[in-house]
């Protein structure tokens, strides 16, 4: 128990048959689709969060 | 069911990657040829993940990345802050038929992580089957206990990987203080019970106006057997509104905040010991609220109560603010695409008194500009959904890790 994680970023990531249909079919309708939303601004979501202190649907690890 | 590399969802900015080993990232569409390809690693991918996305009206993503799925409010122990107010199950749960075809209905709408909560969730008998069908579509799992129910006879049916036994303590004492009818002495046992099985488990504890002390014994007890640890203060709401006096005030706040430190230090060791759980996705759910200035709740978190009415949140849930329909109505991708507009609605931008606190702006982090718990403390869904207590312990928080040696 408690043995740290490696998180190994060099090894290959495989997909599953399933991950990879899916991902065949995403990407065919990417090229035939265009995002068309109105933008308001853009979110920096590389900016780390700090610990909050009430967060009550929080209480299960 | 094999723990996959990484779990993939399409978003409308591209994809959202959850690693077997912990990361979650937002990357663009050019990623997925090499992901199909097989020449992806993380290390290849990381210069395309995105460090900005696209904010419009109502913004959501198109799946929650965490649902908390209440299977029963039924529940043996009558907590003084139980939120959902459980004991009796509600009118009409949902069968066990129908609890794993919500279950399919969340897999297919590609949520990632699923809490079980209740009530007590395994006061149903069908509990093991709901857990294993569960586990068999790929959710990363947190089972929200009272502990009370485990025995050597249920941990051996438990799933090894990707699911954490979160079990709620309250202090040493003051645990019986809160829940009556469950002693520390008691969840110490099973909890030791987990650890000799290799089931990882989390003590989840509730600060209250006189528990910090003994708060600070429990982390101890968490730390040394290799525990996960949480805290999250006592809020007066559900059967927590007859017993306001239990609700952490001023005094508290040096206790508090130690505790914080230390958990936070405790968490970060911990952190590597896991790959994927619901705290990292928790994490993500946090950093997007942070980066587009509005709560998670409904926009990547959802809450689905045992007679399938479903929530943006725990505190919606307990007090029926922003409901959003029924899954015996409609399926889950559609209350998800269209029911949750009005807490979409809000921003952080929303509040009447955050343009004049200085916690709303940077370095801050308030996630108190929640419309009900405004509502609770103000009875104005745009007021501070803050307490004296909150608002200390935020601010002194973060001063002291932006300033650890004052």
């Amino acid at each position: 128990m408690n043995a740290k994680v490696t998180p190994e970023p060099e090894m290959r990531i495989t997909l599953t048959d399933e991950q990879r249909q899916a991902l065949v079919k995403f990407i065919s309708n990417t090229n035939r689709a265009s995002l068309n939303v109105e933008v308001e601004f853009e979110a920096h979501v590389d900016q780390g969060a700090i610990a909050p202190v009430a967060v009550l649907v929080g209480n299960a690890y | 069911m094999a723990v996959p590399d990484v779990r993939i969802r399409k978003e409308d900015f591209g994809y959202i990657l959850a690693f077997a080993t912990g990361e979650i990232g937002f990357y663009p569409d050019e990623v997925a040829p090499m992901l199909v390809a097989g020449t992806a690693t993380r290390q290849s991918l990381e210069p395309y993940r995105l460090r900005r996305l696209p904010v419009q009206d109502r913004f959501h993503l198109s799946a929650p990345l965490i649902v908390w799925f209440e299977i029963t409010r039924d529940c043996n122990l009558p907590c003084k802050h139980c939120y959902v107010e459980a004991g009796r199950p509600r009118r009409d749960e949902l069968s066990t038929e129908e609890v794993f075809a919500v279950l399919d209905q969340l897999k297919a709408a590609g949520v990632f992580a699923l809490v079980l909560v209740g009530g007590e969730p395994m006061s149903r008998p069908d509990f093991l089957p709901i857990l294993h069908r569960a586990h068999d579509l790929g959710f990363v799992i947190s089972i929200a206990t009272n502990g009370t129910y485990l025995t050597q006879e249920i941990v051996d049916q438990l799933p090894r990987e990707e699911c954490i036994v979160s079990i709620s303590v309250d202090g040493t004492s003051q645990h019986q203080e809160l829940r009556l009818k469950s002693t520390f002495a008691d969840i110490q046992e099973r909890l030791l019970l987990l650890k000799r099985n290799d089931i990882p488990a989390a003590l989840m504890c509730t600060q209250t106006d006189r528990n910090a002390g003994e708060l600070h014994e429990v982390l101890t007890f968490a730390e040394d057997n290799g525990f996960f640890f949480g805290s999250t203060p006592f809020s007066p709401i559900g059967r927590g509104r007859f017993f306001p006096q239990y609700q952490p005030d001023l005094s508290t706040v040096d206790d508090a905040t130690a505790l914080y430190l230390r958990d936070k230090a405790h968490d970060t060791a911990m952190s590597e010991t896991v790959g994927l759980c619901v705290t990292k996705f928790l994490d993500e759910c946090h950093r997007i609220a942070q980066a587009t200035r509005r709560e998670f709740c409904g926009v990547a978190m959802a809450y689905v109560l045992s007679d399938g009415s479903v929530y943006p949140c725990s505190i919606c849930a307990s007090t029926g603010k922003f409901p959003a329909g029924n899954l015996r109505a409609r399926s889950f991708a559609e209350v998800w695409a269209d029911s949750f507009d009005e807490i979409r609605d809000y921003t952080f931008d929303s509040g009447t008194d955050c343009p004049s606190c200085e916690l709303s702006r940077e370095p801050y982090y308030c996630t108190s500009r929640c419309p009900v718990m405004g509502e609770v403390h103000t009875g104005d869904p745009t007021g501070c959904g803050a307490t004296p207590f909150v608002k200390a312990s935020l601010k002194r928080r973060t001063d002291l890790i932006a300033n650890p040696v004052r």
